[in-house]
């Protein structure tokens, strides 16, 4: 079967856009994907504290959103990881209520955790790597 | 003999929508029902207890005479259910602030680390600052017996609960009403279960 020329144009046209966003979004499907599935994450772990708009809750647990603490990513992997204890000061208040270290979580999981965190109530629309999770020695905090 | 029986229709519809009305709506009495020698029901209640609240003062029954309250089962250092029921018992506290004829009672039920300090320490970051919600701590073991055998809590006992230090605790609010009847058992953990409370407390408060 013959095909005619518009049919043949068409065709590669959609070929061409294709190839073109798929290698284009590639990176930003990632970034979509870390953003869902760190929102996940965010539900399961942290929000019954920090709450699902990440307001916090009153004077007991501080908010994450407008938190500095979402600047600073090494930081905020230790904290992740490794838990917080003592008075800590977020947005101009003080908080001072022991936050558990979550230990279930991969440095993936955290990863997408903090791009999520950032992606929703930070400044910063990049996405954080899992190796760049796993670099981070948490020594210094 | 069309026209009547849509208007027959129309009738038992109206009906049967005015006896399902909030206002007809009878709260249950939950737990055991024992008959006396009269003949009368006898439900199951709150005995008598004595605890320390988050001032330092001894409390008892006595603090809720004439009131309904609602009773549950916490600890400060918990990270997973509690603060969530914190917040939904929050939402409580606002819509009925200042009602004389509504407490909230909230025991610990880690009281080794949850001492009177404490409880007064989280109260206020919570921003309770009137009488209406009291925090409790006391002796393990009575905490333990009145949860389990008065609040009747351990039926709901959520094993995903458990925290590091092992606390086996559930998420229930208690409805009691002016007689120590229990008359709810809601999950205060969920939005819409404190929906219902809320509506039910109003039910109670209005008889």
């Amino acid at each position: 079967m013959r095909l005619k020329r518009p049919v043949y144009a068409t065709l590669i046209a959609i070929l061409l856009v294709n190839i073109f966003s798929a290698c284009s979004s590639d990176a930003e499907v990632k970034y979509e994907q870390y953003v869902i599935s760190g929102a996940e994450i965010y539900k399961k772990n942290c929000s019954n504290c920090h709450g699902l708009d990440g307001s916090g809750l009153r004077n007991l647990y501080p908010p994450v959103k407008g938190s500095d603490y979402l600047q600073d990513k090494n930081k905020l992997v230790c904290i992740i990881k490794n838990g917080l204890e003592g008075p800590i000061n977020v947005a101009g208040k003080t908080y001072n209520q022991k936050m558990p270290a979550a230990k279930g979580l991969y440095n993936l999981d955290i990863a997408q955790l903090i791009t999520f965190l950032n992606d929703k109530w930070g400044t910063s629309k990049t996405i954080l790597e899992a190796d760049e999770v796993a670099r981070v020695g948490c020594e210094l905090y | 003999m069309k026209r009547f029986s849509i208007f027959g229709l129309l009738i038992s519809w109206s009906l049967a929508i005015w006896s399902c009305g909030d206002s007809n709506r009878k709260l249950p009495y939950i737990g055991q029902h024992d008959v006396n020698e009269k003949g009368d029901s006898v439900y199951h209640a709150i005995p008598d207890f004595k605890f320390v609240n988050q001032d330092g003062d001894t409390l008892t029954q006595e603090a809720f005479k004439g009131k309904i309250y609602i009773g549950d089962f916490f600890f400060t250092s918990c990270p997973t259910i509690c603060p969530v029921m914190k917040t939904q018992m929050l939402r409580i506290y606002e819509k009925f602030k200042d009602n004389p004829e509504l407490g909230i009672l909230s025991h610990t039920i880690d009281p080794r680390h949850d001492s009177v300090a404490v409880l007064k320490a989280y109260r206020e970051k919570l921003g309770i600052n009137t009488n209406q919600w009291q925090f409790v701590t006391g002796e393990q073991e009575k905490i333990y017996e009145i949860a389990q055998k008065s609040y009747m809590v351990s039926a709901m006992e959520d094993k995903e609960a458990v925290d590091e230090g092992g606390f086996v605790h559930s998420g229930a609010f208690v409805l009691v009403d002016k007689n120590r009847n229990i008359r709810g058992v809601y999950d205060g953990t969920k939005e819409k279960e404190v929906n219902r409370l809320i509506k039910d407390i109003e039910l109670l408060l209005h008889k």
